[in-house]
């Protein structure tokens, strides 16, 4: 995760991830799981102690931006939320001049979130700080499809060479399916996306994925389906006419599920629209639904995401020392 | 069907009047190789000016001869009529932070274009007579290069109401647009097209769908992976098809562009091939680029309409070739750096194009192998006919509007180099050849890289 015009480390999407830097990522989420279980305090984590961790959420995302905030406090960060809303960025300060400011600071990491593809990136070339992406505008959202392949991991095995991964909902503007697509592809899935022709880009299946306008079709022998949920906003006649239309032939039920194979996973990104993509008997389906153990396996993902990349802080400044030596 | 003759308005026009500034001695330009492209003369000799106009041109013309206060010598350069670009949009009267008229006339002068056809959209719109007089006073005052207005179609570009078209083309419009808003509705269209033939005014109409264009790039595959919001070419397919069925049923001529993909350009050659009074342009944009140039989100190259894809800038070139296009245009939009130093999706649309528009017209020349005297037409003579402008040709009698350049000189394009305030160039590092080395304008010599 490196860049010739990127000065630090980062995690900016899972389109450029080698498969090594996704696996070294799970190992260390495992060796995290292994070194946490039993304990109730971050004693033991002081990975990140004295580092600085600002989160930058340019949209409202309780849950993501909760869970950088633990993650990175787990491993002893000092973490800042930065709150978009009421500062000088709500006043028309432009990303760069926001860039430059927090530069100044010095943080060690930054954790973006920003409605418009590309703003995590150009954020990244200006700072000195390891910029992680969480998530911008309908482009990518890397950790959410780290977490999510690690909880396929730990119910598929190691190793997710032909499961048959279904992801269904609004494609064409989930940054969560992107980022899906591209790490679960490289991690040897087949990737089916359904969704309606309004919401499924032609162009997707030059991305090695399976098009489906047929939930039941798409499903048919699937190990994992991912529902995606739906904009409130696009369901208002301009995508799709209606929202019980919707759910007849996109949702989740029962009767779909059963389609699949009998120990599918239910995976969903959150937050959940009960009944509009999902039905929920599915949604709390116990042994089958893994979303909440989602929520879990985010914090857990995130902490091997920070410690991998305060490694690779470490190592660049190690060389730049012995370059200066030298 | 025949129509009646437009209303004689050649004794009320009052500008713009390009007569203040003139070089009034004798300047002789000899040994130069003398391109004309809308003769085709081709051949060494020299152009005598005599009070700012073009007095004689020939092989004859030689020092030995001529008598004349001031001899430029230019064994080895070219000497072509200064270039007429048909798109520019203004960053004054509204938004002089990102060029003055000045400014602009300036750089159409470094670039050896010698007349500018400016768009409406300014703040406000060149939709009322005294905003147009303006913009031309602007012009006359900074003595560079001539600018030329479009009137504004419809009142504040709305595309609803009709603007005063007879009183705009008699302050000097020399046609009319909508800057790069579409006029959408049809029953407009059809009317404006109908009552500008009273005045014998063209539309260059931007033929661009905006319910289906509010995307920032060239939708495809590309656009998917970068997640961004992208329009197809069906947004100007369609438009392109409308207007020439409007066009046909008013029977009134009508401009196009510019025009960036195959299936638009199919039915402008079709149109023409049926005899319809269609013309239209691309931009150098269109037929050097295509859309890989975003790559990690360079707002430089977001555009309106978009870069599109490779079999796009094949299907220009191809057009440019077989005369479908007429015209070739900068479609000159300069941005200050906030309004591209953002995200994507954010990012003002537009590229300055003044400067380069001579390297990159040539690089058809260079690079597909396109007769010299062709691909200089549509920026000389054809912008100046569809403008009426007695300009773009070495004629006797014309203003002396002219353009020395080195057909052949290497250049990387270097934004750097840019000598405007606004850099917003795609083609950082884009390796062409042929740059301007004089520009004279009513006689007088605005610009001489030989000095600088």
């Amino acid at each position: 995760m490196f860049q010739h015009d990127i000065p630090a480390p980062f995690l900016l999407g899972t389109l450029d991830m080698q498969r090594h830097h996704a696996e070294a990522i799970f190992e260390r989420a495992e060796r995290i799981e292994r070194q946490f279980a039993g304990l109730r305090t971050s004693e033991l984590f002081q990975e990140l102690a004295g580092k600085t961790v600002v989160n930058l959420f340019y949209e409202n995302s309780t849950r993501t931006r909760t869970s950088f905030e633990i993650a990175a406090k787990r491993l002893g960060a000092i973490v800042i939320n930065m709150d978009v809303a009421t500062s000088s960025v709500g006043k028309g300060e432009t990303l760069l001049d926001t860039a430059a400011t927090l530069n100044a600071m010095q943080p060690d990491f930054l954790v973006i979130r920003h409605p418009f593809a590309g703003a995590p990136k150009l954020l990244a070339r200006k700072v000195e700080a390891s910029v992680i992406n969480g998530g911008d505008g309908t482009h990518e959202h890397p950790t959410q499809a780290l977490l999510d392949a690690y909880t396929m991991r730990k119910h598929l095995g190691n190793d997710l060479s032909n499961r048959v991964v279904v992801i269904a909902g609004d494609i064409r503007h989930s940054r969560v399916a992107r980022s899906n697509i591209w790490l679960l592809t490289r991690l040897g899935a087949r990737v089916r996306v359904v969704a309606p022709p309004t919401l499924l880009p032609g162009e997707m299946s030059q991305f090695g994925v399976e098009l489906f306008y047929d939930m039941r079709k798409a499903v048919e022998g699937a190990d994992v389906i991912m529902m995606l949920r739906l904009q409130r906003e696009r369901m208002q006649g301009v995508f799709l006419p209606s929202q019980s239309e919707y759910f007849r032939y996109f949702g989740l039920s029962d009767t779909v599920l059963e389609r699949a194979k009998p120990t599918a996973l239910v995976m969903h990104p959150g937050p959940m629209n009960r009944g509009v993509e999902i039905e929920t008997s599915v949604a709390d389906l116990e042994g089958r639904s893994v979303i909440e153990e989602q929520v879990h396996m985010g914090v857990i993902t995130r902490m091997a995401i920070f410690s991998v990349l305060a490694e690779q802080r470490r190592l660049v400044a190690e060389n730049r020392s012995q370059e200066l030596m030298a | 069907m025949s129509n009646p003759q437009a209303i004689d308005l050649r004794d009320r026009k009052v500008g713009p009047v390009y007569t203040r500034h003139v070089n009034e001695s004798t300047i002789l330009i000899s040994d130069a190789r003398l391109l004309d492209p809308a003769t085709g003369r081709d051949e060494t000799g020299g152009l005598l000016i005599e009070q700012g106009r073009i007095r004689d041109v020939g092989a004859h013309l030689h020092r030995q001869f001529v008598h004349a206060q001031t001899h430029y010598s230019l064994k080895g350069l070219t000497l072509m009529p200064g270039m007429v670009d048909g798109r520019v949009h203004l960053g004054e009267p509204g938004d002089d932070h990102r060029e003055s008229i000045a400014e602009t006339l300036s750089l159409a002068a470094y670039g050896g274009v010698t007349s500018v056809a400016a768009l409406p959209n300014t703040r406000p719109a060149l939709d009322q007579v005294p905003n147009l007089q303006f913009a031309v006073r602007r012009a006359r005052e900074a003595k560079y290069s001539k600018l030329y207005a479009l009137g504004a179609a419809t009142q504040g570009l709305e595309g609803e109401t009709l603007t005063e078209i007879g009183s705009l083309t008699e302050a000097g419009a020399v046609g009319l647009s909508n800057g790069n808003s579409a006029i959408t509705r049809p029953d407009v269209m059809l009317r404006l097209l109908a009552y500008a033939k009273a005045f014998d005014q063209c539309l260059h109409h931007f033929p661009l769908e905006p319910s289906l264009s509010r995307g920032s790039m060239n939708k495809g595959a590309i656009a998917t992976q970068l997640g961004l919001s992208s329009s197809g070419r069906v947004a100007e397919i369609l438009m392109v098809q409308r207007d020439i069925q409007l066009a046909k049923e008013a029977g009134a001529p009508i401009h196009l562009g510019p025009l960036t993909c195959a299936g638009s350009l199919d039915l402008v050659r079709r149109a023409k091939s049926e005899g319809l009074p269609i013309t239209c342009a691309t931009a150098p944009q269109y037929f050097c680029l295509n859309e890989l140039e975003i790559g990690d989100y360079r707002t430089y190259a977001k555009l309106e309409p978009p870069l599109r894809s490779e079999e796009d800038r094949q299907a220009v070139i191809a057009a440019i070739a077989d005369g479908t296009i007429d015209l070739i245009v900068s479609d000159h939009c300069p941005q200050d750096v906030d309004a591209k130093r953002v995200p994507f999706e954010q990012a003002a649309y537009g590229m300055v194009g003044l400067e380069t528009l001579l390297p990159l017209v040539l690089s058809l020349h260079h690079s597909q192998g396109m007769a010299l005297a062709d691909i200089l037409q549509s920026v000389t003579s054809q912008p100046a006919d569809l403008l009426g402008l007695n300009a773009g040709r070495l004629q006797v009698g014309n203003a002396a509007d002219l353009a020395i350049v080195d057909l052949d000189a290497p250049v990387r394009l270097s934004n750097t180099q840019l000598r405007g305030k606004s850099k917003n160039s795609p083609l950082e590092g884009f390796p062409a050849q042929g740059k301007t080395v004089m520009t004279f304008v009513d006689g007088r010599l605005l610009f001489d890289d030989r000095l600088e």
